[in-house]
């Protein structure tokens, strides 16, 4: 099952913007959000609440209705059999084509993706049949196949289960069978564990990896778990505000983040057995404030009224460029020069 | 670009409209009605020579069969069923509304006990309970007030019920709980506050029922009696004449109707 | 010398009664909350770790006899809660607080902030009226909220001030002991770390014993002084909480603190198979047998009792020797 390698990129982003909201009123969500992602990588995108992350990975699938939501920019998918197309300006029936065929998305909330009323295996047979053209005897087969290797106990009698009857962590593995049905090269999931036990998340995790190994599928990981990303991910996009703040390999950007918020990030967060400096507790570091409201975003750099290192003048006279510290690390920070050195 | 969210402006718009249009329907009918001494040219009571006449300067909406004045029947019309129209809806609710909070908050044998009789009564039709009950104990005012509030009560009862039981279960209840709160404390301070809203609006509905209800046994005559003007009885006695002289049905069917669409205006608006 | 403990809990049950209507017999028990015993001293935090279906949440509820033990004992300042009749109740609850995990749904919607914060003052009628406001502003500053915020509705608040809001509401009976259940897990990270510390503060500052619900390890260790690891009910293990971290003796502690990812290094991990057994019909002898890695037969026959397996730390493993 894996994919021919290829150098060019399956996947294009180009200042990619999201408006919501009122033509009076409007909300922002993503500015200007540019990346690519090529065969066999998974790459993570992290962010908080208003980060623009999700919406990121909802833009992708074409999934912002017009009423809803203004979509500016580009999005270059290659698809399987070698086309490009461009997500952004695509009809609803193409998108449908390459929807569970090209690109599938795995949601948080396995439950609601679900149809209450149909068995597991109805669901996904339905699935492997619009995607691939199987009987109905091969399909049984496969979801079977599909099940057993996500190690779900008794496949048999899962297929016959309705959703409630599943526990999370099954729902959610369901939903990764089925999202997998078409063979996507590209895969999106959107905080797929946040709401499961830690684990069920390690599980599923693990299936993942297995997974990207052995297909070659690229994933985008949404997430606002540093060390998940640290788990699966060998690249990471840092969003804040809907913008890319800091983008480079988990290596790089975990160990020395050059971006403030990203600093402020991973100073925030207790990190289990290892919050301890010769026997004193180290004190976690609060970013004060919050998240800036989209549709009143501060002039300058977005994230300056909470930065530690915030410079008048400096940091909100304009909006901060994404600069290369050096091939593949971008951040968008105008003090990073001298921060890196300050602390070097 | 296509606009956007034009669409959800307009919804929204509509939804808050509704409610002032419903409002200013009611007050304006309410005040009238009251007003009617003041504001009708004639007594509604007094009769003439001058039957089924068409209307004219003198008689807006033309005379009925015994000459009364159209117009005025109608401003003082609206007295009666108003008056069966409110006074259901708070018989309705006296009863209701503890009966409701009771079997939702209380629940247990309360609750066994007080639900399928709730069910029971919802079960049978308003209307025909409400003639049969008219026919027994005749219809004055009073009689149609007890009658109709009757009949409306259940309705009332299984909607504060369902809020009750719904509100029980929340979390805040048994944070309140958690401070200590015994059930007088919840009843008033989380329960009531957060049903009101449900007994308002089934409030303005219970009164828009009523007041079709009641013209609806006034036009099979068991309503208010003769003399005095009422609505329902209106429209039955201008039934007959309707091909020569249709203001005096259309008249006090287009009064119901206005009423009743104000209330229920009200009613859904602040669900 | 050991002083009494604030809070002892010694086979605490709870179990539910399955029906199928509300004539028929009972049809079977959902064992929720199965012998766990602990304590608590004045002025500490105990951690109660587990997963979806470990009885925390119970185990808090029922500490308060918010929701009521079917057996055992939870002794509060010596006094045992679960005799306690409406006054003593009552008197108890000025003493033992809780925050709830959803702080939205734990505020009526049609009350001001002011009107959540002073309800137990109210409820409890230990301050009069007049005084009432002054008392809310104090409580807004303790969690640093200006006190304007008292005039406020919930719905207008942030997740962060909304958690902020119940702390409050929870210190206006000056408490001494707060169950926390899953206080940060609903905020984002940089609203967690501000809530994190103003737990930290205030703990210090009032001397707050605390019983720190979490599914989240990193953020229980660095609050609490000990943790409790409990699954499908029953207690596995219980011990200071650097040692439980670094050094476990359960399998399943093993296994969960290796399945927390770690932003920095990546963690050996110990992958469990299959899924949590449905707390209906618990798995006999231990229940954790069926996922366990070292599992030997003894496991199945007998509920592993806990050994002190060295000072302050329990463990309930047959195999406890192997870690």
């Amino acid at each position: 099952m894996s994919i021919a390698e290829d150098n060019a990129p399956l996947l294009a982003v180009r200042d990619l913007a999201v408006v919501f909201g009122r033509a009076a009123n409007p909300t922002p969500a993503v500015r200007g959000v540019s990346f690519e992602m090529h065969r066999h990588e998974v790459v993570a995108l992290v962010g908080e609440s208003g980060s623009g992350k999700s919406t990121t990975g909802l833009a992708l699938l074409g999934l912002l209705t017009p009423s809803t939501a203004a979509v500016k920019g580009s999005i270059n998918l290659t698809r399987k059999d070698g086309t490009t197309v461009e997500i952004a300006r695509l009809p609803e029936r193409l998108l449908r084509q390459v929807r569970g065929n090209d690109v599938a998305m795995v949601f948080q909330e396995p439950m609601s993706s679900l149809n209450p009323i149909y068995t597991i295996g109805a669901q996904i047979a339905e699935a492997l049949r619009v995607h691939r053209k199987m009987s109905a005897k091969q399909a049984r087969a496969e979801s079977l196949r599909l099940l057993t290797w996500l190690e779900i106990p008794s496949p048999d009698k899962c297929l016959t289960y309705y959703p409630h009857q599943l526990s999370g962590g099954m729902r959610q593995r369901v939903m990764i069978a089925i999202a997998l049905s078409g063979r996507p090269a590209l895969l999106i999931a959107d905080e797929p564990t946040t709401s499961l036990d830690v684990t069920m998340q390690a599980q599923i995790v693990d299936h993942l990896k297995a997974l990207q190994r052995e297909t070659g599928m690229a994933i985008l990981f949404v997430t606002h778990d540093l060390g998940l990303v640290r788990e699966i991910a060998s690249r990471v996009l840092v969003m804040y505000a809907g913008q890319i703040v800091e983008a480079g390999s988990v290596e790089q950007v975990f160990k020395q983040p050059r971006m403030p918020y990203t600093q402020a990030l991973m100073r925030s967060r207790p990190r289990l057995g290892g919050d301890y400096q010769g026997g004193v507790k180290r004190r976690i570091e609060a970013i004060p404030g919050t998240v800036p409201n989209l549709a009143a975003l501060p002039r300058g750099c977005g994230f300056h009224p909470r930065c530690p290192h915030f410079l008048a003048d400096v940091c909100d006279a304009a909006e901060p460029p994404l600069e290369a510290t050096e091939p593949g690390w971008w951040v968008r920070c105008v003090r990073w020069r001298e921060l890196a050195a300050r602390s070097a | 670009m296509a606009p956007i969210g034009k669409e959800s402006d307009l919804l929204s718009l509509v939804a808050k409209s509704k409610g002032l249009i419903g409002l200013a329907i009611v007050l304006a009918i309410v005040l009238i009605v009251t007003a009617a001494s003041v504001l009708a040219p004639y007594d509604p009571t007094q009769s003439s020579l001058f039957f089924l006449a068409p209307p004219s300067a003198e008689h807006w909406m033309g005379t009925d069969d015994l000459g009364r004045d159209t117009f005025s029947r109608l401003l003082h019309g609206g007295r009666s069923s108003l008056i069966v129209g409110i006074g259901a809806a708070i018989i309705a609710a006296l009863i209701g509304v503890p009966t409701g909070l009771a079997a939702g908050y209380v629940g247990g044998k309360v609750d066994l006990v007080a639900s399928p009789v709730i069910d029971l009564f919802i079960a049978l039709p308003g209307l025909v309970l409400a003639l049969i009950i008219t026919a027994m104990v005749g219809p004055t005012l009073i009689n149609l007030v007890l009658v109709l509030g009757f009949v409306s009560w259940p309705r009332v009862a299984r909607l504060t019920r369902g809020q009750a039981l719904a509100i029980r279960e929340s979390v805040f209840v048994e944070a309140a709980r958690a401070v200590g709160a015994g059930p007088a404390w919840i009843i008033h301070a989380h329960i009531w506050p957060n049903t009101a809203r449900i007994v308002a609006a089934q409030f303005a509905l219970t009164v828009a029922y009523s007041i079709f209800t009641s013209a609806s046994l006034s036009f099979l005559g068991l309503g208010v009696q003769p003399p005095t003007p009422d609505w329902g009885a209106m429209v039955r006695t201008g039934f007959d004449y309707l091909a020569i002289n249709p203001s005096m049905s259309l008249g006090p069917s287009a009064a119901v109707a206005l009423t009743v669409f104000g209330f229920y205006l009200v009613g859904t608006s602040i669900e | 010398m050991t002083a009494q403990p604030l809070l002892k809990i010694e086979k605490l049950r709870k179990f539910y009664d399955i029906r199928h209507s509300v004539f028929s017999r009972v049809a079977g028990q959902v064992q929720a909350v199965n012998d766990v015993s602990f304590e608590i001293a004045s002025r500490e935090v105990l951690g109660l770790a587990g997963e979806s279906g470990s009885g925390k949440t119970t185990i808090g509820r029922a500490v308060l006899r918010l929701v009521e033990p079917t057996s055992g004992s939870v002794r509060f300042e010596g006094q045992e809660v679960t005799a306690f009749n409406r006054t003593e109740l009552r008197t108890f609850r000025r003493k033992a607080q809780i925050v709830f995990q959803d702080p939205y749904a734990s505020m009526d919607p049609t009350m001001t902030v002011g009107g959540v914060i002073s309800e137990p003052l109210r409820v409890q009628k230990l301050v009069p009226r007049s005084q009432i406001p002054e008392r809310v502003e104090k409580l807004l500053a303790d969690v640093s909220l200006p006190s304007h915020f008292a005039r406020r509705r919930p719905s207008e608040l942030s997740g962060g001030q909304r958690q902020r809001v119940v702390i409050a509401r929870a210190l206006a009976l000056e408490p001494r002991f707060i169950v926390a259940d899953e206080p940060v897990s609903s905020l984002d990270v940089s609203i967690q770390a501000q809530v994190i510390n103003l737990l930290e503060d205030l703990k210090a500052r009032l001397g707050l014993a605390m019983l720190f619900i979490s599914h989240d390890l990193a953020v229980m260790e660095y609050l609490s002084d000990r943790i409790a690891v409990v699954y499908l009910g029953r207690l596995m293990e219980i011990g200071p909480s650097r040692e439980i971290v670094t050094a476990p003796k359960h399998p399943y502690t093993e296994a969960l603190i290796s399945a927390v990812p770690d932003p920095l290094n990546g963690r050996k991990r110990i992958i469990l198979k299959g899924d949590v057994p449905r707390p209906i019909s618990p798995p006999s002898g231990c229940v954790f047998r069926t996922r366990c890695p070292y599992v030997v037969p003894v496991c199945c026959e007998q509920v592993p009792a806990p050994r002190e397996t060295s000072p302050g730390h329990w463990t309930a493993c047959h195999r406890d020797d192997v870690l």
